[in-house]
């Protein structure tokens, strides 16, 4: 049945040779190769052995490289001297020329150092004139090309227009956004369209804002400031502005990335389309967005936000809304933007808003429908003053806590609240502990768009003396005299330890009872980084986000693994010696998709719950003197492998 | 950018590890100076590169100097427009070559001889999880220890450059040789290794 194999000296042998193993377990063979293989080992004891060896042997080289080599070996303290080094080499060397460049990009596509390279001299001068003439057409090639900009994708175009927005008003003192835009309705069944102005005044600094309506197509600026807000609102505009609260749009930047991201964000499908077009004034980019799955009534059908190609800067954007009788559309165009220094602007606008110091946090972080503030008085809203995080800003956020090990177990949270603040907010046991989350967090604490509240437990208590302390999340873990149901194997076990033995049997039950809590940590940690965000905000992320956002999963998996399989070098001796504590390896194929992973992390979580509940039932103290315990069953073995062997998998996952 | 399609399915873990950090890297180059990229490679590399050249070379001393050579030789290279399909395997040939010329195999200085293993037995005395475990633990990585010592060149070379999760063509590449030579140097080693082990 088995297909011959050849040996080295080409004889054929019904058994592959030794090196083919070494070469199948490193997964160097091709994939015919080792599906003749698998075949093979399927069939052959004597082979499968052999491979077990070299894996076993693979292992032990490993774990001498890691805890025997690797250790020996400090690192040497003068690396910072490279950086000097480097500058140096940089400084002399001067610009990177234009023709390296050039070749650097084409050798990318065409090796053509290569072909220079080929030692043939009466050839070489034929190659040098072939690739002569095909870097001149490919640099033709690429100037055509790089003259035609390449189109953004929908998040670049988002993301770009944001950071513009809060570059303009970063680059101003006390800055006053002034905006004056023009709203149009049409139904999509007639004719009939209703005309609104719309201008709004945002004092940043302070948190005032200040808006007026007008019917009509008005232009020039609103006369009368003070009979302005005696004026009952516009019917067009109210309804406008509860049509982009209804849809996460935020009504006191109708016109901003920041609010259509916010919309887009709650997508979990959609079509993006980037085109460029050419406005009367300038060239411009437009983001049409089409939502895959047919929306509710009330709800966007198909949205378009153009900005400026040259500065982003929003000047459009269309609704499609379903209506019962088809779709609604509104239009909303720039007819002024502008930010001024506060003391450029007319102190009667703000008379009446009062100034607040501070944005006051939001009592509840929850997901709320963005409040509908045009169709109230204008008030005191310091939504206009929060700047938007975006989710790459929260992805870093997340990595910098876990740098410091903050995101495990402790009660720290991070959320981008509805005014689409990025609040990290939590409570740490010691002041210690706080500074160096601070700390941590620094590189986003300049951001405006982050809110960074840790507080010690005191200071929370101090705070909140009338509500109920959340206490912080610490599990001493506590062996003391009463019985432990795995006693009975670990006293045959320690025997040898003569006195010791009962403190030997509760250092080892300390010992896999802390184990599996890190465990649990980490698939904690995993959890919450997949339902951190919705599958349209991941989408949305930028390519080094999601990296970044992937990589932290893996990480903990492979904390996660490593824990696992250390768990089960310490059982092992003990409840299964028959049974090898050699490492698990992946089974299946690498996880390649959000949902794939989402659904394995969650059935990992699944089983490694069981398994801690196994390990703290077998090795903490009860009181009703249970001595029967799961932990020496085959099948408990079992479910730690397949938890290692499924760790391992999203530890690798891309 | 392209670095993570040309990855395959490993099953040692150190390997895939490895490939996460070259993953890591791939991402928005493009939009980074070549001073900036370099800096990234050396953040990256510098511990691995270190390492195999003290382990396959013996000498901590030049081990530094020589790591940090080939990472601006990297720079002058990329600056002058060489293309570099794969970095990490340039940069471990680069070390390579460094060290084989600098560095005569005589003077290898062995990592770990007697008294620094009578040290290291001290420390992990106290790691393990009970005596017999502790006494076989040792005992193994002492085998390894001497079997590793009494390889030939050449085998130490494959195996560190192996173990720092190198890939068989870039190996070949590294030491100059044909992949089938490397898998059969690989075998040798591991048969070496486990003969040791066994008795």
């Amino acid at each position: 049945m088995d297909k011959m194999f050849q040996n080295n000296s080409g004889e054929q042998s019904e058994h592959p040779p030794r090196e083919m193993l070494l070469l199948f377990v490193d997964g160097e063979l091709t994939a015919k190769e080792t599906a003749q293989l698998e075949t093979h080992l399927e069939a052959c004891w004597p082979c499968r052995v052999k491979t077990k060896k070299i894996q076993e042997a693979i292992a032990d080289i490993i774990e001498f490289d890691e805890k025997v080599l690797t250790p020996r070996l400090n690192p040497p303290q003068g690396w910072r001297n490279f950086d000097r080094q480097l500058r140096q080499l940089a400084a002399q060397s001067g610009r990177q020329s234009l023709t390296s460049r050039i070749f650097g990009s084409l050798n990318r596509f065409f090796p053509v150092s290569h072909f220079f390279a080929t030692p043939h001299p009466w050839f070489k001068p034929m190659v040098r004139g072939l690739a002569a003439a095909l870097v001149l057409v490919l640099v033709v090639a690429l100037v055509i090309h790089f003259r035609h900009e390449p189109i953004v994708s929908a998040s670049e175009l988002l993301q770009n227009a944001t950071d513009a927005q809060a570059a303009r008003i970063r680059s101003t003192a006390e800055p006053v956004v002034h905006q004056r835009l023009r709203v149009r309705r049409q139904d999509q069944a007639s004719t009939n369209e209703a005309l609104a102005t719309l201008e709004i005044w945002n004092d940043t600094k302070n948190a005032r804002i200040r808006e007026f309506t007008t019917d009509g197509n008005q232009t020039g600026s609103f006369p009368d400031i003070a009979r302005a807000s005696q004026v009952p609102r516009n019917a067009v505009i109210s309804e406008f502005a509860q049509v982009l609260a209804a849809n996460h749009m935020d009504p006191q930047r109708p016109l901003s990335a920041a609010s259509y991201q916010s919309w887009h964000n709650t997508l979990q499908n959609q079509k993006d389309e980037v085109t460029r077009s050419n406005l009367p004034s300038a060239e411009a980019l437009t983001l049409r967005t089409v939502p895959a799955s047919p929306v509710n009534l009330g709800q966007i059908a198909e949205a378009v936000f153009i900005v400026r190609a040259k500065d982003w800067q929003p000047s459009e954007l269309r609704l499609h809304v379903r209506t019962e009788s088809g779709s609604r559309i509104y239009e909303l165009t720039e007819d002024l933007s502008e930010v001024l220094n506060l003391a450029q602007v007319d102190p009667k606008i703000f008379a009446n808003e009062t100034v607040v110091s501070a944005p006051a946090p939001k009592a509840s972080p929850q997901m709320s429908p963005a409040p509908s503030p045009l169709a109230m008085s204008p008030q005191v809203v310091p939504l206009l003053a929060q700047p938007v995080a975006t989710a790459d800003q929260e992805v870093e956020a997340l990595r910098l806590l876990n740098q410091v090990g903050a995101d495990l177990g402790e009660q720290i949270t991070v959320k981008r609240a509805p005014n689409g603040a990025l609040q990290v907010a939590g409570i740490v046991e010691t002041a210690k502990r706080k500074t160096e989350i601070v700390n941590a967090l620094a590189p986003l604490s300049n951001s405006p768009a982050v809110r960074i509240e840790i507080q010690t437990v005191a200071e929370a208590v101090a705070k909140q003396s009338n509500k109920p302390t959340p206490s912080p999340s610490t599990r001493a873990v506590e062996i003391s005299g009463n019985t432990i149901a795995a006693e009975p194997d670990l006293r045959v076990y320690f025997a040898h330890e003569g006195e010791d033995v009962d403190a030997a049997i509760r250092r080892f039950s300390g010992r896999m009872v802390s184990l599996s809590n890190q465990g649990m940590d980490h698939l904690w940690a995993m959890k919450r980084l997949l339902s951190q965000f919705s599958p349209g905000e991941l989408r949305a992320l930028t390519p080094e986000a999601r990296e970044k956002w992937l990589g932290l999963i893996r990480n903990h998996a492979r904390l996660y693994q490593q824990n696992i399989h250390s768990l089960r070098r310490e059982l092992q001796p003990v409840f299964f010696p028959g049974q090898s504590a050699s490492e698990a390896s992946a089974q299946g194929e690498r996880i390649v998709d959000v949902n794939e992973l989402s659904r394995i992390v969650e059935r990992l979580f699944e089983q490694g719950s069981s398994n801690d509940r196994a390990i703290r039932s077998a090795f903490t103290a009860s009181t009703n003197g249970v001595t029967t315990t799961v932990i020496r069953a085959p099948q408990f073995w079992q479910s730690l492998n397949n938890a290692e062997s499924m760790a391992l998998r999203v530890s690798q996952a891309k | 950018m392209l670095l993570h399609r040309l990855r395959k399915k490993t099953t040692s873990g150190i390997a895939a590890e490895v490939c996460v950090e070259a993953e890591f890297l791939a991402f928005d180059q493009d939009t980074l100076t070549l001073e900036e990229k370099v800096t990234r490679y050396f953040e990256q590399w510098r511990g691995l590169v270190h390492r195999y050249v003290v382990a396959a070379f013996g000498d901590p001393a030049e081990a530094e100097d020589i790591t940090q050579e080939a990472f601006l030789r990297l720079y002058r290279s990329l600056h002058g427009g060489q293309s570099i399909a794969n970095v990490r395997a340039w940069i471990f040939r680069t070390a390579h070559n460094l060290a084989s010329n600098r560095l005569r195999s005589d003077q290898f200085i062995e990592l770990l001889d007697e008294t620094g293993w009578e040290e290291l037995r001290q420390t992990l005395r106290d790691s393990a999880a009970n005596p017999e475990q502790r006494l076989a633990e040792l005992e193994k990585f002492n085998r390894l220890r001497l079997a590793i010592a009494r390889l030939t060149l050449a085998e130490r070379q494959c195996l560190h450059l192996r173990t720092k999760g190198l890939r068989y063509r870039e190996i070949a590449e590294i030491l100059g040789l044909g992949t089938s030579t490397i898998a059969e140097t690989l075998y040798r080693v591991i048969d070496k290794l486990t003969q040791e082990n066994n008795g």
